[in-house]
């Protein structure tokens, strides 16, 4: 059992530690006859980093540090994006820690989920802990690297397109379905299985709402290209809360239309409103640049922001 | 496509100066990357790209300061292996590192803690705790200042101590 972390000293130490123990599975690798490395295994991982976690709701939190508000043509309040307090976002860090150990797990789990099914997970001590929020949904997320090869009746609420700024070409598409098909009292009836069979957690298959999309993310441009692009896109209600800090959001007006953008993320977000629903789309810079120093252009990610907005 | 001085060289040179790049760096970047990723899989691959890009640079032969040169590719590419692969998500949980680190001897706490720093923030914790590399080292494998580096460093041990207080992961 190691000595519990209680300054940034035992930080350093304990990083350093753990630095001496890793050594690379497949050491060094080089093709000796032809003088040229060979890639052995570019394993399409997918690495889940939460450090912009939004957790929908409708109540709006007392003593939010920042806020950011946008409001449609008509003056009218669309969204209200909090960031969380410290206190508020611990539970979401817990919830994190408990699950941190079962990645694998869920990722085996998902790899194994037919297209039109969620998988709900409990795990005992997390729901012991931290209650109903403690009940995790997830999917395998539907992927696609050809442009021709999205459904036809994939319809965003946006104009997809092949090439950004006729130039910058589509990567990766990856959506997920809606939650609908929730059931009341689940992680309860969950927890009370988990213990009668005596087992650290717990699954139940379900069916996915298939007719409606609750997150899209699509790439484009990369390390062949002088940008490259994540737009991420979701439904949301009137009030988002955040772990994000949100305090280096400027907002911009560009032709009438309301955005956040953030220099230091490269990012800028916009809300579009259909007659039904509205949506939070998230445009990100993500290739850093030779020179840390040169930035994407506002202009550039808001000519994008036009070009996806019907 | 390679430079006039690879080509002056030949091939046995070119081999010689590959295997040594490998040799001499390849654990550092391999940690370098694990220090920001967090994971094992991810750093193999990364390593490995790293590598791939650098072997196949025109200019190999002819950089100088061929480990901030590695650091700085390797810097790039994870944080862009990070980056793209950032969701949006509604199932709140951090994949932490458990199945890939089976001969690393788990450390929930420091991971904990790391999980809470950006990318970018961890790179430079690995550059100055693990690696050790002095200000001047990490402004240039960052693009940045050494007193910028200096002051991202301080800041970043302010937070790492917030995050200890606070506790998150007791």
């Amino acid at each position: 059992m190691k000595e519990k972390i209680t300054s940034f000293e035992d930080f350093a130490q304990r990083l350093k530690e753990e630095s001496m123990q890793i050594e690379p599975w497949k050491g060094i690798v080089v093709q000796q006859k032809k003088s040229c490395f060979i890639k052995i295994k570019i394993a399409p991982s997918l690495v889940m980093l939460f450090t912009f976690l939004f957790v929908t709701s409708t109540v709006v939190a007392a003593f939010s540090l920042t806020n950011l508000q946008f409001f449609g043509k008509d003056e009218q309040p669309m969204l209200n994006m909090y960031e969380m307090t410290e206190e508020e976002a611990k539970p979401h860090f817990d919830y994190d820690e408990f699950m941190g150990k079962h990645r694998g797990l869920l990722k085996r789990l998902r790899e194994d989920l037919a297209n039109d099914q969620y998988l709900a997970f409990l795990d005992v001590e997390a729901y012991e802990a931290l209650g109903e929020s403690a009940l995790t949904y997830t999917q395998r997320p539907k992927k696609f690297e050809d442009f021709s090869q999205i459904p036809a009746d994939f319809s965003p609420p946006f104009l997809l397109k092949e090439k950004l700024l006729g130039e910058i070409q589509f990567e990766e598409l990856t959506y997920m379905y809606n939650y609908e098909t929730r059931v009341d009292n689940l992680a309860q009836s969950m927890y009370q299985e988990a213990l009668r069979l005596n087992v650290p957690y717990i699954t139940t298959e379900h069916k996915l709402n298939t007719t409606k999309i609750d997150y899209i993310s699509l790439m484009y441009g990369g390390f062949d290209f002088e940008y490259g692009f994540q737009i991420t896109i979701q439904p949301v209600s009137d009030t988002l809360h955040t772990t994000e800090n949100l305090s280096h959001y400027t907002k911009v007006v560009h032709e009438g239309e309301e955005f956040y953008y953030s220099e230091s993320d490269q990012t800028l977000l916009y809300v579009h409103q259909t007659q039904t629903e509205q949506y939070l789309l998230e445009i990100r810079q993500t290739i850093v640049m030779a020179d840390a120093k040169d930035k994407i252009p506002l202009e550039k990610l808001l000519a994008i922001a036009e070009e996806l907005i019907p | 496509m390679y430079s006039k001085m690879m080509m002056y060289r030949g091939e046995a040179q070119e081999v010689d100066v590959r295997e040594q790049l490998l040799e001499q760096y390849y654990m550092e970047i391999f940690r370098y990357c694990y220090g920001i990723l967090r994971n094992r899989q991810d750093a193999e691959d990364a390593t490995q790209e790293v590598f791939l890009k650098a072997l196949e640079s025109p200019q190999l032969a002819e950089i100088d300061h061929k480990s901030a040169w590695l650091y700085k590719i390797a810097y790039r590419h994870c944080i862009n292996r990070a980056k793209r692969n950032k969701l949006l998500q509604f199932i709140p949980f951090i994949e932490s590192a458990k199945e890939d680190t089976t001969s690393i001897e788990e450390d929930f706490e420091l991971q904990t803690i790391l999980q809470q720093l950006k990318v970018e923030e961890r790179a430079l914790i690995v550059l100055r705790i693990v690696e050790d590399k002095s200000f001047d080292e990490i402004a240039i494998i960052l693009s940045i200042t050494a007193a910028t580096a200096r002051k991202r460093y301080e800041r970043l041990k302010g937070k790492v101590q917030k995050i200890i207080k606070r506790g998150a992961f007791e």
